[in-house]
Order: structure tokens, then C-alpha cells, then sequence
């Protein structure tokens, strides 16, 4: 059939998101469809939040199916519309009063947020079926908007080339330099580790002075590797030749680096209120769920960094955890009649 | 673009009954005693079926509407000339299952439930957004309040409606059920109350005894899944079944008065685009994107637009 893949575009801006959009293409022209990615630019401010959303209404879509991704593309009219969630603007909703959000208590804030809603759910609803990408992103569904939906989780990036390797002795993290990515908390872990561990964080970010700044002011920045941009191809070596994967993000939606790093091999070390992450991440069998404070963390790079075949085979234990995730049953539920 | 005027006769009976779904239909025409000063109306509507100047309306090219509380009484020619009848009926109401009704009469009656209320005037609130305004207000992160009964959180009367905006849920009995429920309130309530407006307990409110229901509002206002879904499906129940706006679309879409279904001008689909979202009509939102649409849809006529923007 043909299919409409329908996402927002944030120029210059790339993530997850983008890449789940275009393997799902790729896997959908890989099960015998013609499939394209449909996008229109987004603004996040609240001001002008419902204009791209209203552009997705008016839009006319032809093709036997549209499946829609995140806000605002799911305000796309089609008789055969399905939703796959990987988020809504989350502004709006958890992170409401919080330093990205500019939906605040006063009274424009709180209508336009009640406008929000309740335009969600209407467009929401009118999806044949509605999957998301994660438990995480199904509980939040069902609290703000009072949908039931699906979980339909899919490989990450680079699945094909990830393998496990030798077990190195530095701790790695992708990620953007964010606050809700908190690459901050793992500098901060540096400085409570009693093992000499190096901390590689690649990605960059609009906190990367900061982190220098940050490790500076701790001491620990001759272990910290700040690596910048980085290719697919050194991604993948990184992961392999990792000791263990530290990441602790902020309600993560689902988290490509924890796929990622059981993929190859490798444990995670992550945080009681990492959202997405925790789906995956099993407290002592594949890797450790801490508290979430620099201590903790930095006692479970520790543990690992003392007894490298605790890190084998937890990592061992990962890589099984997402041994079943293959793209093929995803477009087969997403296309299913 | 003048609305059509919809001439009105009554008299014999009171009719302040009708008086919501009069001003329901400003939304789409001119309501107005029938007065010749006024010009030929587009179309009558009777407020009864006992009105004084009906016969000579049936008669009339014109097509005639009657509100009633009883297909009984309308009259033969009533029957056979009405172009719709308005059944006011206390609960749901299957004309297909009514022996009063003769099958010709089927198609043109337009049930009007009694406890129907105008859903464009009760925005809908989720559960979250009345945590956000509890904030502002700095009421209690978890608010239950009982309505038109003497449980454990009962409100007086002039607050209920600002009560039923704001809380997590609410204990709901009598005739402010259904607007707690256009309201998006997750509601509590008996199953007689329940039955009476056709709700359904778990899907669109939640049925209790007199003695549990104040546990289990309680309960239903620290549970914000289950509470967003009740409060969507009750107010999803008023939109489809108890709403005084589709009721009056209904009608002057059935007196052949009213707009075109599927707008054809750019600013009138945009329009209908928001309207059908939920958008309320002076809202900040509407207003934008009806102003930077018509930058290029040539200079802005409200009177263009569907239903209740103008």
C-alpha cells in the first residue's frame, strides 16, 4: 500500500524522532509498500503552536494510510489514520512550568493549555488504532488525555552494525548536551568515583562550556572526554569497546542509547526516573537502576570498573533483553487492517 | 450575509421552556416572533402543538417545525405537513420504538432530551488542566466536591459551577449532572441519575450508593487515568447525545435554512476546522489564524463563517 509517514520538522534540528521517521520508511518500503515522509515546520512557542497543527489539518493527504508520529502531525485528516506516538508537546503537558516550557500559570497560558488538551484528544481519538513508542509515552497519553493505547517498540538506529566488543575500561554516554539528557549528573559522578574510569560523553550541546567549566571546578577533567559530534561508524566502536554505558536522563520518551548499548553488549547504568529507560534496563541483571545522585552512579561504574566480568555478562544479558526487536512486526501491526 | 429569519408562534401554552433552544438557534438564524413588519421568514417554528396560527402555517409554502412533548398531540395535518417535529422527551427516546409515531414521521423528528445543555457554553476541562487551575487558585493539589446531595464535600449552591470547573471529581446529583459533564468533570453519581440521562457507569461516569460515593470520588481524584477517561467520555456522552447545539443545527439543517454542510470557501473549511476541534469562537487562536488566513483569502466577512464564530 502506500503510506504516508507524517512528522514535525524542526529546522536544523535533529533527534530521534527524524531517525525513527526514516527507518520507518526504510522498513516499510523493505515490506513491499511505497512509503514517504510527509513534514511541516513546527514552532514550539505557544503562541503560534496551533498554526503548524491547523497546517496539518487543512493538509490533503492521499494514500491508503497515514501513520503519524509525534505533535502536531497527527492533526492530519484520513479515514485511515493510524498514530504511533514518540511524543506530544510535551511543553504542555509534564514539562509545563519547567525551563524549556513557556506554558506557565497565568491565564493565556492555562486556556491555551486547556485549548491543547482538549485539541489532542479530539485528534487523537480519531485514530484508527493509536500505538506509542513506549509504556512511558502510553501512561502519559492515558493521564493527560485519557486514551488507551499501545506500546510498539522498535530497534534503534544502527541496529544492523552494533556488536559487542572487548570490554574497555571508560564509561560512554551519546547524548545531547542538554538539561533533560542531565549530562551534568555524570560529570558530577566523576568526582565520587574511587576507580580511575574515564567518562566519555559525545554529542554536543548548548551545555558543552558548561561541562568543561563543571569538570574543571571538580578536578576530574583530565577523565572526562568531551568527543563532540561523532560518526556512526566511531559510534559503533565506542559502544563496543565501552566498559558499561552510564545514562540517566530525564523521563526519557524511550531512549535509543539504552537499545543501543545492550545491543552491543554493554550494561546500563541508569536513574529511578529515567522514564523510558527503565523499561528496559533491569536493576543487577543488565546493568544498575541508582537513585539518580553522583554517588550512586558513581558506585555502579565502580562495581563495573572492579569486576569487568560482571560488566560481560550483564552486558551479555542486555544484548538478550532486546534480542526480539526487529522492524518487520512493527510495520506489520502499523499496516494490519 | 444576513442569517435567515425563523418566524416564531406560540401562545395557548407557556413556551419558556423552549426558551435555550431559541437562544441556540441565534446561532444560526434570526429567531423572532412572526411579524410581517419583519419581512417573509425563511421558515416557522411552533412552539407548540397547539400554537395559534399553525394550521394557517401548515398551509402555508413555508416549512414548518413544531416542538412537542408527545408525537399524541400532534394533530393529522400536523402529522402529515410538519417539514420536522422537536420531541422534548425527559430520557433517551427510540421514535423508531414509539407506537404514536406513524413511520412517515420517523425521519423528520429531531429528539430534544430535557436535560440537554448548550456544550459550546461548558469548555471542556481534563483533569490536569484543573490541576494546573488549582494551582493558580492555590485550592488543594486533590479537590472532591459533592453536588446536590449532603455527602462529605457538598458545596452551596451559587459555587457549583465554578466548583465542578476546578475539581478532581466530583459527586454529581439532579439537574446539574449533565453540565458537570460537558465540563469534563469525573463524576460520581447514582444509577438512577445515571439512567436518566442514558450514562454508562466505567465509560462515562462512575455509578455508587448514596453512602459509598464520596469514597469513591475520593478514590477517582488520585487516579488521573481513569479520571481523564470518564471525564472525556462524559463529556463525549453530551457532545453526541444531550448537546442543545446539535439539536438546533439539526433543525435548521432540517428546515432546509441553515449553512451548507461542507463549506466551500477556504476561510469557512478553516473555520469549520476549528469549530470542530472544540476551539471556543473569540478565542485568541481563532482569531489569529482566521486573521492570517484571511491575508490571503481577501478581506475577512464573519458573516462567511460557519456557526458560532461569527
Amino acid at each position: 500500500m502506500d503510506i504516508c509517514v507524517c512528522g514535525a520538522q524542526v529546522p536544523f534540528m535533529r533527534g530521534g524522532a527524524e531517525a525513527l521517521m526514516e527507518n520507518l520508511v526504510a522498513a516499510a518500503e523493505d515490506a513491499g509498500h511505497r512509503a514517504e515522509l510527509v513534514r511541516i515546520p513546527t514552532v514550539w512557542d505557544r503562541e503560534r503552536i496551533f498554526d503548524a497543527a491547523l497546517a496539518w489539518r487543512m493538509t490533503p493527504i492521499d494514500a491508503d494510510l497515514v501513520i503519524a508520529i509525534n505533535f502536531p502531525s497527527y492533526f492530519v485528516q484520513h479515514p485511515n489514520k493510524v498514530v504511533w506516538l514518540a511524543h506530544q508537546h510535551r511543553g504542555a503537558y509534564d514539562g509545563a512550568d519547567g525551563p524549556w516550557s513557556d506554558f506557565t500559570l497565568d491565564d493565556q497560558g492555562l486556556e491555551l493549555q486547556r485549548l491543547l488538551t482538549e485539541w489532542d484528544t479530539r485528534a487523537l481519538s480519531e485514530a484508527r488504532r493509536l500505538f506509542t513508542i513506549s509504556g512511558v509515552v502510553s501512561d502519559r497519553l492515558a493521564r493527560y488525555n485519557g486514551l488507551a493505547s499501545e506500546p510498539l517498540y522498535h530497534p534503534a538506529p544502527l541496529w544492523a552494525d552494533l556488536r559487542p566488543g572487548p570490554t574497555g575500561a571508560s564509561v560512554f554516554c551519546p547524548l545531547r548536551l542538554e538539561g533533560n539528557k542531565r549530562p551534568g549528573l555524570l560529570v558530577d559522578a566523576l568526582a565520587h568515583l574511587r576507580t580511575p574510569t574515564r567518562l566519555q560523553l559525545a554529542g554536543r550541546g548548548s551545555l558543552a562550556d558548561e561541562l568543561i567549566a563543571q569538570a574543571q571546578r571538580l578536578g576530574v577533567a583530565d577523565r572526562l572526554d568531551l568527543l563532540g559530534f561523532v560518526s556512526d561508524a566511531e559510534l559503533v566502536d565506542r559502544y563496543a569497546g565501552a566498559l558499561a554505558v552510564v545514562y540517566a536522563p530525564h523521563d526519557e520518551d524511550y531512549g535509543y542509547v539504552t537499545l543501543q548499548a545492550f545491543r552491543a553488549g554493554k550494561p546500563v547504568i541508569t536513574a529511578t526516573d529515567s522514564g523510558g529507560v527503565l523499561e528496559w534496563v533491569e536493576d543487577g541483571v543488565n546493568g544498575f537502576v541508582t537513585d539518580g545522585s553522583p554517588a550512586a552512579i558513581a558506585a555502579a561504574i565502580d562495581r563495573f570498573a572492579d569486576d569487568p566480568a560482571l560488566a560481560e555478562k550483564m552486558g551479555a544479558a542486555g544484548r538478550d533483553r532486546v534480542a526480539a526487536l526487529d522492524w518487520a512486526p512493527v510495520v506489520a501491526r502499523l499496516t494490519a487492517p | 450575509m444576513s442569517l435567515p429569519l425563523l418566524g416564531l408562534i406560540g401562545g395557548h401554552v407557556d413556551s419558556s421552556a423552549l426558551t435555550p433552544l431559541v437562544v441556540a438557534l441565534r446561532t444560526w438564524c434570526r429567531p423572532h416572533a412572526l411579524d410581517r413588519n419583519l419581512g417573509v421568514p425563511a421558515a416557522i417554528l411552533a412552539t407548540s402543538p397547539v400554537a395559534i396560527g399553525l394550521d394557517a402555517a401548515l398551509r402555508s409554502p413555508l416549512p414548518v417545525a413544531i416542538v412537542c412533548d408527545h408525537l399524541a398531540e400532534l394533530s393529522p395535518t400536523a402529522r402529515e405537513s410538519a417539514a420536522v417535529i422537536v420531541l422534548r422527551t425527559p430520557g433517551p427516546h427510540d421514535t423508531a420504538g414509539d407506537p404514536a409515531v406513524d413511520r412517515t414521521l420517523v425521519d423528520r423528528t429531531i429528539v430534544w432530551r430535557r436535560d440537554a445543555v448548550a456544550v459550546a457554553e461548558h469548555p471542556y476541562l481534563s483533569p490536569f488542566v484543573r490541576s494546573r487551575w488549582r494551582q493558580r487558585l492555590g485550592l488543594p493539589s486533590s479537590m472532591t466536591v459533592e453536588i446536590g446531595s449532603n455527602g462529605a464535600h457538598p458545596v452551596p449552591a451559587t459555587d457549583a459551577l465554578a466548583s465542578l470547573a476546578v475539581c478532581s471529581a466530583a459527586v454529581v446529583r439532579g439537574p446539574l449532572l449533565v453540565p458537570a459533564l460537558a465540563l469534563g468533570t469525573p463524576v460520581v453519581t447514582n444509577a438512577t441519575d445515571a439512567a436518566r440521562i442514558g450514562a454508562e457507569a466505567s465509560v462515562h461516569l462512575s455509578v455508587a450508593t448514596v453512602t459509598e460515593a464520596s469514597a469513591v470520588a475520593d478514590a477517582l481524584a488520585v487516579e488521573p487515568a481513569r479520571a481523564t477517561a470518564l471525564g472525556w467520555g462524559g463529556r463525549r456522552l453530551v457532545e453526541g447525545e444531550l448537546d442543545l447545539g446539535r439539536v438546533a443545527f439539526a433543525l435548521i439543517a432540517s428546515l432546509g435554512i441553515g449553512p451548507i454542510e461542507f463549506p466551500a470557501a477556504p476561510l469557512a473549511r478553516l473555520d469549520a476546522e476549528l469549530e470542530a476541534l472544540g476551539t471556543p469562537p473569540r478565542s485568541p487562536v481563532a482569531i489569529r489564524t482566521l486573521r492570517r488566513a484571511a491575508s490571503i483569502a481577501g478581506p475577512m466577512d464573519w458573516t462567511d463563517l460557519t456557526g458560532s464564530r461569527r
